[in-house]
């Protein structure tokens, strides 16, 4: 398998510091992205995203700091 | 088959037609509406056992159909597998391209809500970008 990558160019009228709020922090990411995040947006945090519904076979990804050492 | 319940993708597919050797043999195959792993392995810098090899997973997933034909199996593209396969990397890309649309538009809302009222005060947006730095926020 070999990995290619995609990439798109996109004009947000917003500060970087903005943008990266909304690209990192949970409480934002999950308005775009998955339906439940909890974690801190620091290295090394640990936490999980939630993509679905819990109770019916949702996709729970989940951060540990173990897996960044 | 399975599929994710991110986006609608069957990995199996996809693990098909990740690879550069096979994606070339689907193109020979589209061009000369179909081949055999000789004259596959003729146009490609891989041996004919890696060209069969290749058949065999392209055949696996419903890309390619064999007949026998002779000596040799002949193989022919699948075209609705194909377009299902193109249509499912279209729809993840179509997916990611609604997100960025929806961080733009969240991240425009928040900076309204930053900056003063008036648009042309650039200096003021710079020393209230300033202020809430020094706030913590």
């Amino acid at each position: 398998m070999e990995f290619g990558s995609i990439a798109r160019e996109i004009y947000v009228e917003a500060s970087p510091e903005v943008v990266f709020d909304v690209v990192s922090s949970p409480d934002h990411l999950k308005e775009w992205w998955p339906d439940e995040a909890r974690y801190e947006p620091m290295p090394g945090s640990a936490g999980e995203t939630v993509f679905g519904d819990r109770d019916a076979g949702a996709v729970v990804m989940t951060a540990t700091p173990e897996l960044w050492s | 088959m399975t599929a994710t319940l991110v986006e609608d993708v069957d990995d199996v597919l996809w693990s098909a037609i990740g690879d550069p050797t096979r994606r070339r043999m689907l193109d020979l195959l589209l061009v000369e509406g179909g081949g055999t792993a000789t004259t596959l392995g003729q146009q490609l810098p891989v041996t004919r056992q890696a060209v069969a090899k290749h058949l065999g997973v392209l055949d696996r997933v419903g890309l390619v159909r064999a007949r026998t034909a002779g000596r040799e199996r002949r193989y022919q593209v699948d075209q609705a597998q194909l377009a299902r396969a193109v249509a499912q990397l279209s729809s993840v890309g179509t997916a990611w391209d609604a997100r960025l649309q929806r961080i733009k538009r969240i991240a425009e809302a928040i900076q309204r809500t930053q900056d003063p009222q008036h648009e042309s005060q650039h200096e003021s947006q710079h020393d209230s970008q300033h202020a809430s730095r020094d706030q913590g926020e």
